[in-house]
């Protein structure tokens, strides 16, 4: 340890001697203690309602969401039945005669059947 | 011989700490009485103004009772303080102008009872040290007053572990210089 080193922690233990210990006043003491209850009962106030509010939306969001997916689950099943029911369904398959058409052969073969039936009469006396 | 600071009242800064983040309100007031003095001694070694230094402690005080979970978690809850009243500290000084000095007032009655002789020194000593740059000033208190290690200060003022200890070194040559005369005053006095 060199003189300037052991100067140095005489100086230090000195200046220790010498830190002041005095008390704070009691009206510096409750005027701070006052300010900081203030800030703290501010940010607890705040930390509730934030935490209501949260629980409040949780709560509309857990009470809309069941009856949402009912009516999408409702939605897609009158749209299925909708969807066998149409028109489009009862398609005839290609080929296939319809009515109109049978009733015409059907009144041509009979007119071709009397035509021959009346050149028979005629040819045969 | 550096006098380690009592686990005891770290644990009780921590304690309260806790108790206040758990919504126990009536644990500020011994908070305060446990840290307050200590802190407004270490905010006069910059501002150099008494009602500055209590300004900006109570203006630290209420930051650490909003978010005393940050206080509860620190490793080094004491150094976390000084830290909290030092960025207070520069706050304000960056928000005044410069004042003209005040004289200063003591902060209240002491604990003991000093004699005439004692006091005169204790002035001329705080008196040294209020002439040092406020960043020497800042390191001598924390060294001296608050018992901490350079790596300690250098993490509360934010400056590398080396530049704390030159600010030291300088700064104590300083004051040997200023209290030489107290020195001799004093080698005189026993002979």
């Amino acid at each position: 340890m060199t003189p300037g080193d052991s100067d140095a922690r005489v100086l230090e233990q000195f200046l220790r001697t010498m830190a002041p210990s005095a008390a704070l006043t009691a009206v510096y003491r409750q005027q701070v203690v006052r300010a900081s209850l203030d800030a703290r009962s501010k940010v607890l106030r705040r930390r509730r309602t934030q935490g209501l509010v949260l629980a409040a939306v949780c709560a509309c969001f857990a009470m809309w969401l069941p009856g949402f997916l009912l009516i999408r689950s409702l939605e897609r099943l009158s749209s299925s039945v909708a969807v066998a029911e149409s028109p489009a369904n009862s398609a005839p398959l290609p080929g296939a005669v319809d009515g109109y058409e049978l009733s015409l052969m059907r009144a041509h073969s009979q007119f071709r059947v009397q035509s021959w039936l009346a050149s028979q009469q005629a040819g045969n006396p | 011989m550096r006098q380690p600071e009592p686990p005891q009242w770290l644990e009780r800064i921590t304690e309260y700490a806790r108790q206040l983040a758990d919504g126990d309100l009536a644990a500020l007031g011994p908070l305060f009485d446990l840290v307050g003095p200590r802190l407004v001694r270490y905010a006069q070694a910059f501002l150099r103004n008494s009602s500055d230094a209590e300004d900006a402690v109570q203006a630290a005080v209420v930051r650490l009772a909003g978010r005393p979970e940050s206080l509860a978690a620190a490793q080094m809850p004491w150094a976390y303080c000084l830290r909290v009243v030092r960025n207070e500290a520069l706050r304000l000084m960056s928000k005044q102008r410069p004042t003209s000095m005040l004289p200063e007032r003591d902060l209240a009655a002491p604990l003991r009872r000093w004699s005439i002789e004692e006091e005169e020194v204790r002035q001329q000593v705080n008196a040294a040290i209020r002439r040092l740059p406020p960043e020497q000033a800042e390191v001598v208190v924390l060294k001296v007053w608050e018992n901490l290690t350079f790596l300690e200060i250098a993490g509360v003022t934010g400056e590398p572990p080396n530049t704390v200890a030159s600010r030291y070194r300088y700064a104590l040559e300083k004051l040997e210089r200023s209290l030489e005369c107290l020195a001799q005053e004093a080698s005189h006095d026993a002979r």
